[in-house]
């Protein structure tokens, strides 16, 4: 598989402190790969640096020519008076790519991710419908890589096993997805490999069915030590 | 343009247009009715075809603080919502997302100020001067240019800017620009190297004041003085470069 | 795409920049032109107003924006002007002697249109009296009288308005002299004229004789001038504001040297019952009180 996601040596400081410390990765076309650590490892920085939100200190990022990119927030916020296809309307229409505007195709979106095209406002979603439509939306582009922060928090049991079935089913179109995920359960389950960090660096990294050890142990094991 | 529409959408339905809106025709329906009287140099003034203008001034002042409420919080609060992340991810410039949410502002302010107008127009049929209708529509173009003024300028400073801080600077741009006319009066009176300075400060200032009077000199079918007009919209240039420009390091 | 849009944006601004200068008023901008016409109007209704080859445009006139002045000559409707570095710093009217020649000074109509607005005085008012004080200079020589002996008007008013006895005394005169423009057919003017001497005598002897002399000074080359003025604003702006802005104020004391100028109005105005004619033989060189005391003797 070719790499469709390179980071070289990438740093980042936040006036003299180092958010993420000299952090290589190559992320392969089609993968599902894991950003895993505690809060303050540096995983959302790195999503930040990968999305250009943020400006990498030094180091390089490089991704493939022409690669379109979807994201899904952990917290999004869309405009509580519009409705979940009005809200697919309006990004779609910044996409600004007219097939993209196809109403069928903004319906089959969201009934991808479990949402109906209903009349009932954003404001009166749960937090689980709110993700939906993060991961709706993040589909919208029919991106190559799909970067997507807590994918399933929030959602009940049902809503994250119809989230991972999705993830897998992405898997299996070619998409690359970029997981940050606390859940670890999750991440085993859909996940092809991944990088533990703390404090900015890379812990270890790790592979599916590679290790004699659970993700589990083995992040307990590198981050609970101090 | 969905930026562009999603802001005006947003701007209606938090109900501060229809607050301040209202507050405008209650401006209009005092004086016009008669039921305020507006004294001017101990004259009191009473008739429409001379409190036009007066009232155009006052309408542009009350729309331009619209226009401030309006604009001071829209890019800020993109970017507190990470409403700025679903739109940087999507390969949208900085140039042209900052750019949209202005024109967005300026929308929604021109809305509010030919509302303003609107109620200018009635009120001036009702007294009698239908015949003023087409040069009031006219001058609110000037209303326009006004209103665009402000929103360009504060949606520029709001780019870098605290809210707080945007809307303390542009509150004193909009009351110096208004009152261009006075601080002018004011600074020739001043002699030495720091009275050249503050001359040139204050010609720095839009000239908000100079605009309502041409639109009053339009409806009074007096000349309009054009320069005054270009002056606003170099302002509008220079804010709408520096919407272009300024940067914010992160979403 | 991208850099066309910036580059359309560029060229866009260098147009308005260019429009800019293209429509920017520069030399004698048509405001202040307007002024002085409204002059050559008023004059050719109030003319000389007594006072033999009084004409305010006879004077060039220099408007200043304290950095700069357009100092125009205005000859039967045409308007030459050179620009020059202002004679004078900040906001002024006054005249200004360049050589033999005498130049009324006053603001740029922009910078005066927030005044006027306030207190209904025209910059064509503020031509009017500055010209007369270049006529007194032209004419009369006036400001050769201004020698150690007379107080600057600042220093002559703390010494005045300290006085309380004189003071009472000063605003009894005002009162005196106000019923030429109170009382029914302006009351018997030499009954007046009898009444002010005396009370002017008896304030006057509380004077030193500097302070006297530095009053009969101002009072004759500002109270002229106010006069004329007055009936300037007459003119342009209607009886009413004249009332309401001269006659209404002429009669109250105020600290400062505007008393001076409205009690040398309020002297020429009644001169004009004592003798219509009083001008004719007047030449700045005696004070105001001293031709009214010819009239009663």
């Amino acid at each position: 598989m070719n790499d469709i996601l390179v980071l070289k040596n990438v740093q980042k400081k936040y006036k003299e402190t180092a958010v993420v410390k000299d952090l290589s990765l190559n992320i392969k076309k089609g993968e599902v790969f894991a950003l895993l650590g505690a809060n303050g490892a540096g995983k959302t920085t790195t999503i930040k640096m990968i999305l250009g939100f943020a400006k990498a200190s030094s180091g390089d990022i490089e991704i493939e020519d022409g690669a379109k990119i979807g994201y899904s927030p952990e917290t999004p916020y869309f405009p509580e008076y519009l409705t979940a296809m009005e809200v697919m309307n309006y990004y779609a229409g910044i996409e600004g790519d007219k097939a993209k505007k196809d109403k069928a195709y903004l319906r089959s979106l969201l009934e991808v991710t479990g949402l109906e095209d209903s009349k009932i406002k954003v404001k009166n979603y749960s937090k689980g419908m709110i993700q939906r439509l993060a991961l709706a939306q993040a589909l919208i582009s029919d991106p190559d890589i799909l970067i997507l922060d807590e994918p399933t928090a929030g959602l009940d049991a049902l809503g994250r096993k119809h989230n991972l079935e999705l993830l897998k089913k992405l898997k299996e179109q070619g998409k690359t997805v970029i997981i940050n995920s606390h859940i670890l359960h999750d991440i085993e389950a859909v996940c092809d490999r991944g990088v533990i960090m703390r404090k900015g660096e890379v812990l270890d990294t790790w592979t599916k069915d590679e290790s004699d050890e659970s993700l589990e142990d083995k992040f307990i094991r590198l981050v609970g030590e101090e | 343009m969905e930026i562009v529409l999603n802001v005006v959408r947003e701007k209606i339905r938090r109900k501060m247009l229809y607050i301040t809106t209202i507050l405008g025709i209650l401006v209009v329906a005092i004086f016009s009715t008669g039921t305020g009287t507006l004294t001017v140099g101990g004259k009191s003034m009473n008739d429409y075809y001379v409190l036009v203008p007066i009232l155009i001034n006052v309408l542009n002042f009350l729309n331009g603080a619209i226009a401030l409420a309006i604009s001071c919080s829209t890019i800020p609060q993109e970017y507190e919502r990470r409403t700025s992340h679903l739109i940087w991810s999507r390969g949208v410039s900085q140039s042209r997302y900052h750019m949209s949410l202005a024109a967005g502002n300026v929308l929604v302010s021109w809305i509010s100020g030919v509302i303003l107008y609107l109620t200018l127009g009635v009120f001036a049929v009702v007294n009698g001067y239908s015949e003023m209708l087409g040069r009031i529509a006219v001058a609110s173009l000037f209303m326009m240019l006004y209103a665009a003024c402000i929103c360009m300028l504060t949606s520029a400073l709001s780019i870098k800017i605290p809210t707080l801080f945007t809307g303390t600077i542009m509150v004193i741009i909009l009351v110096c620009g208004a009152l261009r006319s006075a601080l002018n009066l004011m600074t020739a009176a001043l002699t030495g190297f720091g009275g050249a300075v503050i001359k040139r400060a204050v010609l720095l200032i839009p000239n908000l004041a100079g605009i309502s009077t041409q639109a009053g000199n339009l409806v009074q079918e007096r000349p309009v003085n054009v320069h005054v007009i270009i002056m606003g919209l170099i302002v509008i240039w220079i804010a709408g470069l520096l919407v272009i420009t300024l940067r914010r390091e992160e979403a | 795409m991208k850099k066309a849009g910036l580059v359309l944006y560029i060229l866009v601004g260098a147009a308005l920049v260019i429009s800019g200068f293209a429509t920017m008023e520069k030399g004698l901008k048509e405001n202040n032109r307007e002024v002085l016409y409204k002059v050559a109007d008023d004059y050719k209704e109030l003319g000389d107003m007594g006072f033999a080859g009084f004409c305010p445009l006879d004077y060039k006139v220099a408007f200043s924006d304290g950095e700069k002045d357009i100092l125009v000559s205005y000859n039967d409707g045409k308007c030459d002007y050179i620009e020059r570095k202002a004679v004078f710093e900040g906001l002024v009217g006054s005249v200004y002697q360049d050589g033999d020649e005498f130049q009324i000074v006053v603001p740029q109509y922009d910078t005066w249109a927030t005044l006027e607005a306030l207190n209904d005085e025209p910059l064509s008012v503020v031509v009017w009296h500055e010209g007369f004080h270049a006529y007194q200079n032209t004419q009369f020589n006036l400001y050769e009288n201004i020698t150690d002996d007379i107080y600057s008007e600042t220093e002559l008013s703390s010494i005045i308005d300290s006085d309380s006895a004189a003071k009472e005394l000063f605003e009894h005169e005002l009162k005196i002299l106000s019923r030429i423009i109170t009382e029914e057919n302006s009351g018997d003017a030499v009954e007046i004229a009898i009444e002010y001497t005396k009370t002017a005598k008896e304030r006057r002897g509380l004077l030193a004789d500097a302070a006297a002399y530095s009053e009969d000074f101002y009072t004759k080359l500002e109270g002229t001038a106010y006069y004329v003025e007055a009936q300037a604003v007459r003119s342009e702006m209607g009886e009413e504001t004249y009332i309401k802005n001269y006659l209404d104020t002429a009669s109250k004391y105020v600290d400062g040297n505007a008393k001076y100028y409205r009690l040398g109005m309020l002297e020429c105005m009644l001169l004009d019952k004592l003798d219509e004619n009083w001008k004719d033989s007047y030449s700045f060189d005696r004070p105001l009180i001293e031709v009214i005391e010819d009239y009663i003797r």
